[in-house]
Parts: structure tokens; sequence; C-alpha cells
């Protein structure tokens, strides 16, 4: 069983203040194994917090990410699982499943974390899945309105895994959460 | 255990024992007295005025005939001072003839009796000074075989309680060196009874040095002869440590001194013209360099007439107890 | 040469040599005192118990140490006791044992064991407590020497514990009352403490600094008469006000010692009921002012304060007895006196003094903000006269005291005090600046937000040196302590809101004015986020214009605010996020506010940032897909205007450094001809400014074309480099398969699947080749492009129709 963190398009300093509180007091540390981080943090102190919350933090880059450290794409190997992880500002139209999906394929990657659209997203794709975990601080977009925080955490186990939701309401600082199964089905590589 | 005061005269051919009898409503008391070190003796006890009455045994070597001039008893008060060794000033002498010339074939009793006799003064023991009480018995026998034995009793007289107890002035007095010491001290009255207690305080008005402990000294002072030739001698009877440490200005320490548990007797004063018996308080300041400053101040001491009643009981046992 | 087991030599291993050997002694002398308590012999127990209890007269021994000794002693002398008691039984009275015991000729001994009948006395009933009472404490004075005396006493107030005539105790009565109760421990403790306080002027100056902290050590022993005193059941408050409290303040005061008036004034706050407190606190503050100079009054004071507070939170009447008693004037007239009368006070301490009362005064009265600013008042005329600025710990204590309000209370409101900026005015700059990053984190903490254009003001003037060089402040900050301060300022700016936008706007613009005079190397931190939150400014105003609201701030005047942002951070100069912020303008212009013409100046600014700034080519690829993400979405652009944008991008995309970036550059760029329709729109509809989707299927086909041609020209390219291994033209080429699969999958009808099945061909030819195969990436990208063809060909709706014809 490993949990997984997904969480993306921070924007701090530019468009948000923080974390919000209520998720920070969820992402205790020593919990979770791996951190996958599409891009725009964007000052190093958040990066900084991300690696208190977890040792093992990949991170992608962003449009407003200045860390030239920070590669285009990522993969890495999950329980079963094939994950990738990239931005998605270089995929055009942003944000669309088909033309992500070209990158899916590309990196020949079960499930496939993008962010930049700021709006949550979390389906499946023919026996594959895509993950967007929306902006973890709820960072202003004009792509979306009213961006609610929202952050994903994955727990795999094996050829299995539950995708948690976690969604903050900013009118009644409620954290709401949604739970996603997936499952691997290696079926399909007998063509 | 009493019937055994006095030894055999052995040798001599004949024995001398005294017996102290109680007269006639009157209990024979006894007084335990301090001999020599720390040894204590006790003796048989009289005031003024009692009688002193008694049995005398006169007892031969069982066989042997003793042939005498006659028995008698003497009752003798005397002084002995140092300065006139040898030479002991009778100042009492009283005599009973027992039997007259005769000889003793078996043990022989005889009682006798002085009574009301005169003994104003009480007994004293001092370094230089002794007044002493005996019944002597003499069995007069010719060409230096007399036989003499001296049987010592002890007398102690008691005082009213002084009238003016009540009022007696405190001794109340400051004294110190310049810019140095100064102290008040006060002692609750100038005349004490021997189970007294005395009760003061030591007011420090000045402390300039650095004192390591204070200590009221019981002193004594006897005083032989008279004028030029007088001799004084002291003897601290008493140590009783008051203050431990160093007191400042303002500091006032309080004095509780029992005097039951010393060896004290009344202040005499001019015993038969011979000798005087003074006692002193002295209070003594010790400092850290082990410098001593004192204060000697004269006290009365009497024996209260309760005292002498209660006599009977044991006396108290000296208590020193530490350092 | 040094020998070894000489003895020893440290004064430490001295102490426990002594130690041991009194301690021996107490044993021998204990063993027999008990041998003759078994043979019922009064006279040698005594000689005995004194003789264990002549130790205790050493000089030599450390309070420690000495402790250690006196301990054992007591323990010893319980025995002793029982014996007293057994005695007793058996007939003896305790009057004759009471002056038998002051035979001994020695002083301490005889007091140690006159208190041990004492207590035996009082509990029989024999004698009145009070009159052995009294007696003890006064005998007592005969130990002059302050260690032995203070631990006799301490033995005193140890055995007649709960012997005393206290109210409801069984002495009362005959044995004395409550008052006699109290004299004997306010005497106890009056001697006590002048024996304590008399240490510490024996002995030489070299040995202060262990002398004071022997007297630290013997503390307690004086404070335990205090303890015991307020647990006297008889104590009520007219007691302690008309009695107790005076005489001990009497002493406190007189006996001119720093270390007891110290120990002894946190004693009577400590030990005493708040409800006493509360009810004297003119003589408790009274006193402050006539403590030696030495003493750290505020402590005293800081923990008064926080009695009585905590006090206040037990029931709410407690807080209208401190109204009625007018317990926060007292306090702060008291502080006042503390810092006029003492005028070596040190800064710090007076600072630490009102942080006290700052702290009382905000858990108190929680809403009484002008308190908080007498409070402020008080600490500015007192610190006024005291350099602070050059005193590190004085200022530490400013900074302590100036961020409590901004705790407690409305951030923004409590800067809006009159006095605070006075007290802040006192810290030196360096330190002005650490408060500022004090203020700006509990802002951030709290989020609380900075509502108008005054209060933004405000607040910059108190953050000003965070905003601007000032002079003695920039020497010390290092680039990444500088980074982190303007982190905190570029996120302070999402607490600037107004709910009216207009007002919103104003803002915007005096902060702009503000962070403009702070220089490029704070423009690039502060800009962007400022910039962002005109463009969501942008957007709320959109919302206020559909609801039909009348504003002053426009849309346009907005983003015109805006493009003078970006403007002056592209001047920073910091192009490639001035180039973001362009085209996020720009998307704003054209899908927020719909203002082609401020769109499109937008898009020009970019354009021209992209020829002109982007430093190298990895930034311009990145550079040119947000330029072509974002242009594909707008919808604002007429035919013409957006035909110059796209021309101009599509063009971008050639002329970049490498080939295969090329390729991927005009693949994306086919997407500027195929913009999605959305859901419940037709394609060609327009409406409101915005013009139809573009579905231009054959520029889309020109694009695609161009990227297979330059996907050839990459692999003339390795071939004439001879890099037979190199296999990047084969990703190229499944890249663009891909993207013919797209458009075949979005109804583009240039694509036949005899087009894509030529294509097909020729990337499976390619991949036959060795390298291909062996290049695991390139055939696991190929093998999921085949896949997804047999994914979607047994799909059942239209696009398993449309690939029915594919042959794998």
């Amino acid at each position: 069983m490993v949990l997984v963190l997904c969480l993306g398009d921070l924007h701090v300093p530019y468009r948000a203040i923080d974390l919000p509180a209520k998720f920070k007091a969820l992402l205790v540390p020593g919990k979770i194994h791996h951190v996958l981080c599409p891009g725009n943090l964007c000052t190093k102190e958040t990066l900084d917090y991300l690696r208190t919350v977890c040792t093992d933090v990949r991170v992608t880059k962003g449009d407003f990410d200045d860390n030239p450290r920070f590669p285009e794409d990522e993969v890495l190997k999950i329980g079963d699982f094939r994950v990738g992880v990239c931005h998605g500002h270089q995929v055009v139209p942003w944000g669309d499943m088909e033309a992500l999906a070209i990158l899916q394929r590309k990196l020949d990657v079960d499930i496939l974390v993008t962010g930049h659209t700021h709006e949550f997203k979390a389906c499946k794709y023919q026996d594959r899945f895509m993950i967007n975990p929306g902006s973890a601080t709820g960072a202003f977009s004009n792509l979306a309105r009213d961006v609610k925080p929202s952050f994903v955490l994955m727990d795999i186990d094996g050829a299995k895994a539950t995708v948690y939701v976690y969604e903050l309401n900013n009118d009644d600082d409620d954290v709401k959460v949604d739970k996603v199964e997936f499952q691997l089905t290696k079926d399909a590589e007998a063509l | 255990m009493k019937n055994l005061f006095g030894g055999l005269g052995l040798g001599q051919g004949v024995s001398v024992q005294l017996d102290f009898k109680p007269a006639e409503g009157q209990a024979v008391r006894t007084a335990t007295v301090k001999a020599k070190g720390n040894e204590t003796e006790q003796l048989p006890l009289y005031t003024n005025r009692d009688t002193i009455a008694g049995e005398i045994k006169v007892s031969n070597v069982p066989g042997k005939k003793v042939e005498h001039q006659g028995v008698k008893v003497q009752l003798l008060g005397v002084i002995e001072l140092a300065t006139e060794r040898g030479t002991p000033h009778e100042f009492l002498a009283l005599v009973r003839d027992l039997a007259p010339p005769g000889e003793i074939i078996a043990p022989q009793t005889f009682t006798f009796e002085f009574n009301n006799v005169d003994l104003q003064y009480d007994s004293y023991r001092g370094l230089q000074a002794r007044l002493r009480y005996l019944l002597r018995v003499t069995v007069t026998r010719g060409y230096g075989t007399t036989t003499v034995k001296d049987f010592y009793f002890w007398v102690r007289n008691c005082e009213a309680a002084p009238a003016e107890v009540a009022g007696q002035p405190p001794i109340k007095m400051e004294v110190g060196i310049e810019e140095c010491l100064h102290i008040e001290f006060e002692y609750n009255k100038n005349k004490y009874s021997l189970k007294d207690t005395v009760v003061g305080k030591i007011y420090f008005l000045l402390v300039r040095i650095k004192l390591k402990y204070m200590e009221i000294e019981i002193k004594r002072r006897e005083t032989t002869g008279a004028g030029s030739a007088a001799k004084n001698e002291s003897e601290t009877l008493a140590k009783y440590e008051i203050m431990d440490g160093a007191p400042v200005r303002g500091e006032s320490i309080p004095i509780r001194l029992f005097l039951s548990p010393y060896d004290l007797t009344p202040t005499y004063k001019n015993v038969h013209n011979k000798f005087s018996v003074k006692y002193y308080l002295n209070l003594v300041l010790v400092d850290e360099e082990d410098r001593r400053y004192f204060k000697q101040q004269e006290i009365q001491l009497y024996r209260l007439d309760t005292a002498c009643d209660a006599a009977s009981a044991p006396a108290t046992p000296s208590l020193r107890l530490g350092g | 040469m040094a020998t070894l087991g000489e003895g020893p030599v440290t004064p430490q291993e001295e102490q426990v040599k002594w130690l041991q050997e009194a301690s021996t002694n107490v044993k021998r002398n204990a063993f027999y005192m008990k041998r003759a308590v078994d043979e019922d012999n009064m006279r040698e127990a005594l000689k005995y118990s004194a003789g264990l209890l002549v130790e205790l007269r050493t000089s030599l021994l450390t309070p420690q140490k000495y402790f250690e000794l006196y301990m054992q002693a007591f323990d010893e002398l319980r025995h002793l006791e029982a014996f007293f008691k057994e005695h007793h039984t058996k007939g003896r009275s305790y009057a004759d044992l009471y002056e038998l015991v002051q035979h001994a000729g020695s002083v301490l001994p005889r007091l140690y064991l006159l208190c041990t009948v004492g207590s035996c006395y009082i509990r029989s009933k024999e004698a009145a407590a009070k009159e052995i009472l009294k007696d003890l404490v006064e005998m007592c004075k005969g130990v002059q020497h302050p260690t032995r005396g203070l631990f006799l006493r301490s033995y005193l107030c140890q055995v007649s514990r709960g012997l005393l005539p206290d109210a409801g105790s069984e002495y009362e009565g005959e044995g004395g009352d409550i008052n006699d109760a109290i004299d004997f421990l306010l005497v106890n403790f009056t001697e006590m403490n002048k024996l304590w306080v008399r240490m510490q002027h024996q002995g030489s100056q070299r040995d202060k600094d262990r002398r004071e902290k022997e007297r630290q050590q013997l503390a307690d022993l004086v404070g335990k008469n205090l303890t015991y005193l307020s647990q006297l059941d008889g104590l009520d408050f007219t007691l302690y006000k008309d009695v107790v409290l005076p005489r001990i303040m009497e002493q406190i005061v007189s006996c001119k010692d720093d270390i007891a008036q110290q120990y002894l004034m946190q004693c009577v706050i400590q030990g005493f009921p708040d409800e006493f407190h509360l009810g004297t606190l003119e003589t408790l503050l009274g006193a402050c002012p006539e403590l030696q100079s030495g003493v750290k009054v505020h402590i005293i004071l800081a923990s008064l304060l926080d009695r009585l507070a905590r006090y206040a939170q037990t029931d709410p009447s407690v807080v209208d007895a401190f109204n009625k008693a007018d317990a926060f004037g007292q306090l702060n007239a008291a502080a006042s006196k503390v810092a006029t009368q003492q005028a070596e006070m040190p800064a710090a301490d007076v600072a630490a003094m009102y942080i006290a009362l700052l702290g009382f005064t905000g858990s108190v009265y929680p809403d009484r903000l002008d308190s908080v600013d007498q409070v402020l008042a008080a600490t500015h005329a007192a610190l006024q006269s005291r350099a602070t600025s050059r005193d590190a710990r004085a200022e530490k204590q400013l900074v302590a005291l100036l961020s409590i309000p901004l705790d407690k209370f409305d951030v923004v409101t409590v800067l809006g005090l009159n006095n605070y900026p006075h007290v802040m005015g006192l810290l030196a700059p360096a330190t002005q600046k650490e408060m500022a990053v004090k203020i700006v984190q509990v802002i951030l903490k709290n989020t609380t937000r900075v509502t108008s254009v005054e209060k933004v003001d405000m607040l910059f003037d108190f953050i000003n040196p965070l905003i601007v060089d000032v002079e003695g402040t920039q020497d010390d900050t290092d680039e990444e302590d500088f980074a982190d301060e303007q982190s905190l300022i570029a996120r302070l700016i999402h607490q600037f809101h107004s709910e009216d936008t207009d007002v919103q706007h104003q803002i915007l613009t005096a902060a702009h004015k503000r962070f403009l005079k702070g220089g490029p190397r704070r423009l690039k931190h502060t800009l962007p986020p400022l910039a962002f939150l005109a463009l969501q400014t942008v957007q709320r105003i959109k919302a206020r214009e559909e609801a039909g609201d009348a504003l002053d701030s426009s849309c346009k005047t907005v983003l015109q605010f805006t493009h003078g942002l970006i403007a002056a951070l592209a001047a920073v100069p910091m192009a490639e996020t001035a180039l973001q912020l362009f085209l996020a303008a720009a998307y704003s212009a054209s899908e927020v506010a719909r203002l082609e013409l401020i769109a499109y100046e937008f898009f020009e600014q970019a354009f021209i940032l992209y020829e002109e700034d982007i430093p190298d080519s990895r930034s311009e690829v990145t550079a040119l897909q947000s330029i072509v993400g974002c242009l594909h979405r707008c919808r604002v652009f007429s035919a013409e205007s957006r035909e110059t944008l796209v021309h101009k991008a599509t063009g971008y995309s050639g002329k970049l450094l490498k080939k295969p970036d090329q390729c991927r550059a005009v693949c994306s760029c086919s997407h500027l001809f195929w913009q999605d329709i959305p859901e419940g729109e037709d394609a060609g509809s327009s409406a409101d400014g915005v013009q139809p989707p573009v579905r231009d299927a054959d520029a889309v086909m020109v694009c695609l074309k161009r990227a297979l041609k330059i996907a050839n020209a990459a692999q003339q390219q390795s071939a004439v480099a001879l890099k037979a291994s190199d296999t990047s033209h084969v990703c190229l080429f499944v890249d663009i398969l891909n993207h013919y699969l797209y458009y075949f999958e979005q109804g583009n009808t240039n694509i036949t699947p005899s087009v894509l099945q030529s294509l097909l061909e020729l990337v499976s030819n390619e991949m036959a080749n060795d390298h291909c195969k062996k290049d695991a990436a390139l055939e696991a990208f190929y093998r999921n492009t085949l896949k997804h063809i047999a994914w979607q060909k047994k799909r059942e709706d239209g696009v398993g129709k449309l690939y029915e014809p594919l042959q794998i």
C-alpha cells in the first residue's frame, strides 16, 4: 500500500497566500510515500514545505515555474502502475482529453497526472486513468471560475488504485472527500 | 547503709561506729555533696537549731578487754583556710561525756543528743576555704592509744524569700568598646535563689566586630583574710552559650539560665570574719580571632526556704549537655 | 610531581568528605542516643542527642550539603520525640522536660531540643500553644549564624506545623487564636529573612557569585513561612489586609536586598489568593517602586498580572470587581511609577513590564482597544528617555510587545491606534523591518483583509522598510532573506480586498504606486501578484457589469492598468514572466472582457517580448507553447486580426532551433485552425463579441504536412550526420500519426482512412528498423498508438465506424 499525494498549481505567492490550513492539517508528515506535483509551485518555500511532508517530491515544470531543474515530464513506477506527471500547458488544446491521451501514450503510463486548468478531474480513458488534482490553493485562473482548493491522494495497492479527492469549500471552510477506484487491466497487453 | 559511717578502729583495739538518729519530730535528711574530682558523698543534713542525736557503738576485739579513761562525743564547727594550713579554727565546740573511765568487755552502745544547736553557718567546701561540722568521738586511753573518730555532717540554712523580691531592681547596663561594640545587657534581678532562673537579654547597639559566639559564665570568688592580707580565688562553675554566630545592630538575644543544675551555694559574707563567697555572672563575647570581651556582674545568691524543705529529695543531678 | 591519593583537592570533594565525617558522628551519637532510649535513661539520651546536634554547628558545608545533614538529624530527633512522649505517659510533665533540655550548655543543640520538646508540649495541651510558640520563636534568636539559624527556624516551622492555634484547630481557645498563629509565623518569617539577607554581607566580594547561588538555594526555607501563612484557615481578607500583608511588605521593603525582594514578592503573589490581591493592589503595587534597583520589577509585575488575568477568566463577575477597583488604572500607574523612579531600570525590563500589562489588558478586556492604546502610550513615555535602539535586548522586547495586540485584535485596527506607530518608531531601522515582517506574517496567518485605500496606505507606512530601501537596513540582508521578505509582501497583496471593485481598483493603484518606489529588485516579486489580482478584479467587474451595476472602474481601465504593471515588469527585466502575464491578460481581455483591441495589444506585447527578450531556445519553446495554447482559446478576434496573430505564431514555430521542436510546435499550431465547439453552441454561431470557432480543415492539413516535412528533414539530417542509431525522427512520425488520428476522430474530412493507412505503413516501416526496436520508449509509444486504434475500432459508436476501414 503506497500513498501518493498529487497536488499542483499552487501559485504561491503570485496568486495565493498559502495552502489552506485545513489541508496542511491533513498532510501529516511521514504518511505519504510520494508527492507528485505537475507544476506551478512557484516558490522554493512551497517546495521546502512539500519536502517536510514527504522526502520524495517530483515536480514538473509549470508555465510559471522558473526552476530550470524541473523536467517537462516525469514517469515513475508505483505498485503495478506506470504514473506520468506533466503540467499540461504544453498540450494544445489545454485540458483536452484526446490531446492528453496522446501524451499518455507517448509516456506509456497507466495514470497521467496533469494540471494547468485549475479544475479537478479524475477519469478513466480507455483502460487508463487521468487525474488533474486542480489547484491546491484555489489559485485564481482565467481558465476557470471560482476555483476551489483541491488535491488528490492516491492509495496504490498492487494493481488497484483508490483515488481520494479532497476539495475545500471556500464558503463554509469544509473539506469534502470523494473516492474513485481504478483497477489496472493488463489483458489488452495480449494484442 | 547509714550505720556504716565511720571506720573500724582495728589495731587500736577499739572500733567506733556512729549512727545519726532522728530526733523527735525530725527526719534524718541527707545531702549529696561534691567530693574530690567528680565523686560525691552523702552526708547527714542539718539546719540551725536542729537537735543532733544518735547512737555510738564502741566495740572491742572479741575476747580482748579494753580499758579506757572515758568516752566522749564533741560537736565541732571548724573553718579551715588554705592560708592557715593545719590550724583549723573552731567556732563551735560542744561536748557530751558518754562514759566514765572503765573497761569494755563487750560492745557497748551510747546514745547522745545535742539540743537546739547553734549551726549558724552553712557547711562549705571551696578552693581555699572550708567550713565543716563534725561529731568527734574520743575513747581516751593512755600512752597514745587514744581512739579519736570524726563523723562529718552537713549544714544548710535557708533564708526566707527576700521581702523585696518582686520589686527587685534588674541589673541593666550599657557597656562597650568605642566605635567597636556597644551592648546593653539586662538581668531581671540582682538576687537569685539557688533554684532560680536568670532571665535577661543582650541588646546590640553597635557591632563592628565579627562575633563568633557569646556565653554566660557563673563565677565564684572566695576571699580570705581581710584588708591588705585579703586573698581572692576565682573559679568558673558554669559556661552557658547563649548566642551562636554574629549578630547585627539592633538584635536582641534572650538569656534564660537555669541555676539549679550547678553546684552553687548562697553568697556568704564574712563568715566568722574568716572568708567570703561571692557569685558573678560573666558575659563573654568571643570574636572570630578568638579575642574575648567580657563583663562581670555580681549577683546575690540565697537559699530559699522551700529549697530546704525539698532537700530530702535527691538534689537535681548536675546536667551539662553538649560542649 | 603530584602524587596520587593525597586526599580531596576540589571543593566538591572536600564537601563530600566533610559531610561524611559529620554524618558519621551523627550516626554514632544517634546510636548511643537510641541505646539510652532503650535503657530508659533520659539523661544519656539528651546527652547524645545534643552530641549529634552539635554536628549542625559546622560552618564548612554548603547549604545543599548542610541540608542533607539537617535531614539526617531531623530523622534521628523523631526517636527522641517518641521517647519524650513515652516519658510523658509515665507521668513526667512536659514543663519539666522543657526545662531539662534547656540545661544544655550549647545553644544550637539546646534550641533544637527545645523545639522538639516544645512541639510535644503543645500537643499535650499542658500549656497554651501560643505561650510555647512565642517562647520558641523568641529563644531561637540565640542563633545568629545565617545558615544555622535558617535551618533551626525552618525546623521550628516544621515541627510546629499543625500545632498553631489556627481557627478551627484543636489548639484554638486556651491555646490562643488566629492572631497568635499569624504572629508566630510572621515573627519567624521576619527573623529568617533578616538572617537570609545578612548572608549577602558576609565574606569577601570575590565569593559574591557563590554566595548568591547559595542564597537562592535557601530561599524556600524563608518562603515556607509565607506558604504556611497562606494555608491558615483563619486567615480572612481583613486579617490579610490589615495585619499580614503590611507586615510582610514592611519586611520586604525594609530589608533592601535584591534577592530577597525578588523572591518574596513572587512568594506573596503566588502564595495568596487572587481576591486578596485584587483587594490589596494598592499595597502591592505601592511597594514596587520602593524595591531595590537590582530587582526585576517587571518579572514581579508580570506574575501578578498573569495571576489576575487568569483570575478574571474564572468568572465574569471578577471583571466587574476589577473595574470597581480600577485595576487597570492602578496597574498602569504603578508601571509608570516604577519606570520613572527606577531610572536605572534597563529598557528591556521596562518593555517586559509593559508586555505583561498588555497581556493582562488583552485577556481581561479583550474588547478594550483604548486600554491597549493607553499601554502603548505609557510604554512610549517610559522608553523615550531610554536609548532602546542600540539595546538589542530592549529591541527584542519591544518587538514582542508590539506583537501582542497583533495576535489578540484585528491587525489593521491595532495599527490604527494612535500610539502604535510611536512605539514602533522607537525601534532601530533594522528592527522596524523585523517588526514589519511580523505584521505581515500575522496578517497572513489570520487572513485579515485590508479593505480600503486608507488602510492599505497605513499598512504600507508600517511595512515601509520592506517596500523601499531604508538607510541602515540593506547591509545585513542577503539575497535569500530578501527574496523571503518580498515573497511575504507578494502574499500580502492577496489580502487587499474590497467588495467594491471601484475601491479595489483604487487599492491596486495605491499599492502599485508604493511598489514602484521599491526598485526593480522588489518589483520582480511584487508586480506579478498585483497583476493577477488586477486580472481577478477584471473578472469581478465583468460579473458586476453583467449584473448591471454602475461602476467607475471598467474592465478596460483595469486592463490598461494591468498593461502598465506588466510593462514595468518587462523592464525589470523579467521577460518570461512578463510574457506569460501578457498572455494571461490577453486571455482576460478576450475571454472575460471581450475587448478585442486590448487583447490584440497584449498579444502584440507578448510577441515583442518573444522576439526580443527570450534568452534561450528552451525558453522559446515554453513561451511558444503558452502563446499557442492561449491563442487557441481566444475567440474575440476577427478573422483578420486572428490571421495576423496565428501567422506570427506559426512563423515562430518554424524558426525554433531544433527540428523536433519545430515539428512539434507546428503540430501544436495546427490547433490554431481548429477550435473547440463549446457545448450548446453551433459551429458558426457568434454572439456578444465572440467569433464563431475556427474549423479550417485545409489549414490544419497544411500544418500537419509541414510537420511531416520537418520530420523528413530531421531524418535526412541524422542520415547525413551518419547517426543511424538516432530514432528521434521516428518518434516525430509517431507524434504526427497521433495528431492525424486526433483530427480523424474530430471529423477533419481531409484525413481519410487511406491517408491514414499510408502514414501507418510509413511509420510501421520505420519501426521495423532495428534501432527503433531497441528504443523501448518509442516502441511503447508506437504500440500504444496501435492499441488506441484497436480500441477505437472496437467502439460501437460513430468513432468505431470511422475506424473500421483502417488496417493495422
